[in-house]
């Protein structure tokens, strides 16, 4: 075999490609890529993959072979490299750049050590090209499973806002166990036990990965719940408050007009019945907007608006409106006028201003509301950030309106300037709309 | 400079709206005329495409606001329109007549600037500028409100406009610059879209003034994006 041969193979079965397309594997459906991807891509492998060919053809047995320990510490060098890799070809956190290399680490030392175990039980040489051959085929299997196990991760990755300190925490672990219980670079101090023992500390680092995705989606599904829940509780004391009011205004209404009957003078008579068409007026408030849902939940919020001193305007076609099915519907305004009322009921009187307006043009809904914000938001993700103790301001529900817009495949954005707050939400028709 | 139109029957909602636009003017640093009207006939008779924004109260004796704007829509489907009213009205009329929003009386300044503000980014979208090109024929000018999306092709940036299609020299990188704030995006790198023409949004293409465009995946986000929030700063 000639010794380009030997080095081309060293490259295809080595540890270098290996955890390159690992890394890759974890990235690739993960992340958005960013511009020259594949340009980006080629260059971060080149020194990766022609750097360990080079020190191998120096220094078969290490760089450092005098010096075990610090040997295998300059096999960080790769770990920063996969991360510079993943900070160069897409865009990602710091956290999920942690996450998926540490996970990358595991997953080639798994398939590293499968391979190891093969090669010794069939007995053929690393650097071969049957080697080969068996050692891809190990690393589809290997890899394909791995990828089946984090996909849901993968396509949902905005749901799981993984947690640093414990992303961190299983990094360090993993880092440290490939470092030191791996084969020393280019050694070959390794056999069928030892072998077995490192998958399957590698299948249960992975798992830990796992687990971690796992955990991070429950607590996610508890945010929800606790915010559905939240949200229920604010609807009722909503609809309690609109009821007290009616009554509060037919008791009035009552004795309105029992007073009539025994009031002779005309200017009197005149203030009097000019009190009760004020208070008769106050139902009278058109809430027209041909969509039965939609005129529903303007209706209660108006009441509720005018009870609270808060001005609610808007300008809309609700037949426009009636792709979205009544819960969904519901939501989405029900939610984001919530949002809004609960933000103004905090600013003073003269500017407690919400407005909205929804129209279509072409083949899509723009859903447009906004309200006065005197002060400023912290965001995270593209929305509002709300905590257990705050829930307050727009990050309430929000996660709702989200998921809606997501559902009908729209488009949603939040601005915050000129003290105010805009919500803006575009949705693609279902139905062809009319010219 | 904006020219507003503020029309209603009474003497003191008429002499509140100016001072109220005085006071506006004064606090942005913004030129403004105002004209006031006592009625929808003597404000439809002086029109003549001359204002920005035209306050219209609905209440009035005579013809009232909504038949008024119905008929001021006839001439003119551009100019911003924003009721005033004593009723908040959630109207499928107001949509009808492509309104900005109701201002409830009594009109309170803070509510009254809010929606001013709204009023002006409306009023500035439907302004109608012009760009110089030079051809080989010579400078030609172009309506920016006539160009549906301007594409480039070897150094050639190729204006596709109402009009017709002109092609001119040039890097993409000016011309976005300069259509940028008149709410262009790019929605590909040969591609620099009038979003005010986008009629329809599919997976990886978009149609724009009759022609389908595809939309670059890494673009596709803010894209979009771009688009959400133009179609809630217009009138629709």
């Amino acid at each position: 075999m000639s010794a380009v041969e030997e080095s081309v193979l060293r490259i295809l079965n080595g540890d270098p490609l290996r955890l390159l397309l690992a890394v890759h594997l974890f990235a690739f459906p993960t992340f958005r890529r960013r511009p020259f991807f594949g340009l980006k891509a080629v260059l971060t492998a080149l020194p990766l993959l022609l750097g360990f060919e080079i020190v191998y053809q120096l220094s078969p047995g290490g760089l450092l072979p005098g010096n075990p320990l610090l040997d295998r510490a300059l096999l960080l060098l790769p770990a920063v490299w996969l991360y510079l890799t993943l900070r160069i070809c897409y865009v990602c956190t710091p956290r999920e750049r942690l996450f998926s290399t540490s996970s990358a680490l595991a997953l080639q030392n798994l398939a590293f050590s499968l391979f190891w175990i093969a090669k010794t039980v069939a007995g053929f040489p690393e650097t071969s090209w049957p080697a080969l051959w068996v050692s891809w085929g190990m690393l589809l299997l290997i890899y394909g499973t791995v990828l089946l196990l984090f996909w849901d991760y993968m396509l949902d990755r905005e749901g799981h806002t993984l947690p640093m300190n414990r992303v961190s925490q299983n990094a360090i672990v993993i880092v440290l166990f490939v470092l030191f219980f791996t084969r020393r670079f280019g050694g070959t101090s390794f056999d069928v036990y030892l072998g077995l023992a490192y998958s399957f500390a590698d299948v249960l680092a992975l798992l830990m990965q796992i687990g971690l995705i796992r955990e991070t989606d429950l607590t996610l599904k508890n945010e929800i719940v606790e915010q559905l829940l939240a949200s229920e509780q604010k609807k009722q004391r909503m609809t309690a408050e609109n009821i007290e009011l009616i009554n509060r205004k037919c008791h009035d209404l009552k004795h309105q007009i029992e007073a009539l009957r025994h009031i002779s003078s005309d200017d009197e008579r005149n203030a009097y019945i000019k009190q009760v068409e004020d208070a008769v007026l106050f139902y009278e408030s058109a809430v027209k907007t041909s969509n039965e849902t939609l005129d529903l939940i303007l209706m209660e919020k108006q009441l509720y608006c005018k009870e609270h001193g808060i001005t609610l305007t808007g300008v809309c076609d609700g037949a426009r409106l009636n792709f979205i099915s009544t819960p969904d519907l519901y939501a989405l305004f029900g939610n984001a006028l919530e949002n809004a009322i609960e933000s103004v009921s905090g600013e003073a009187a003269e500017n407690r201003i919400i407005s909205f307006r929804a129209g279509v043009r072409g083949d899509f809904l723009s859903i447009h509301i906004e309200n006065y914000l005197g002060h400023a938001l912290t965001m995270r993700d593209g929305l509002p950030l709300t905590t257990k103790n705050d829930l307050s301001y727009h990050g309430f529900g929000m996660l709702s309106i989200r998921h809606i817009v997501d559902k009908y495949g729209g488009t949603m954005s939040i601005r915050t300037d000129q003290k105010l707050f805009r919500l803006d939400i575009l949705l693609p028709c279902a139905e062809p709309a009319e010219a | 400079m904006y020219r507003i139109a503020v029309v209603d029957d009474l003497p003191e909602e008429r002499d509140r709206l100016s001072d109220y636009l005085r006071r506006f003017a004064a606090e942005r640093k913004l030129t403004l005329t105002v004209d006031c009207f006592e009625g929808g006939e003597r404000f439809l008779e002086a029109y003549d495409n001359n204002y920005e924004i035209v306050l219209l109260d609905i209440e009035m004796q005579g013809i009232d606001g909504m038949a008024t704007a119905r008929r001021l829509r006839e001439r003119d489907e551009s100019v911003c329109l924003l009721f005033v009213t004593y009723l908040a009205n959630f109207a499928l009329e107001g949509y009808s007549v492509h309104a900005l929003d109701f201002l409830v009386k009594p009109v309170s300044y803070e509510n009254f600037s809010m929606k001013m503000e709204r009023a002006l980014v409306a009023a500035d979208r439907a302004r109608k500028k012009e760009i110089i090109v030079s051809t080989p024929e010579g400078d030609r000018r172009i309506r920016i409100d006539e160009i549906y999306y301007v594409e480039v092709m070897n150094h050639t940036l190729i204006y596709h406009t109402k009009a017709g299609v002109i092609s001119v020299r040039g890097p993409i990188r000016d011309c976005e610059e300069r259509l940028t704030p008149y709410d262009f995006a790019r929605c590909n790198k040969s591609y620099l879209v009038n979003l005010n023409y986008v009629t329809e949004i599919r997976r990886s293409e978009i149609r724009v003034g009759g022609d389908l465009l595809p939309v670059g995946s890494t673009r596709r986000q803010s894209f979009m994006q771009q688009l959400t929030e133009f179609m809630g700063d217009i009138v629709l």
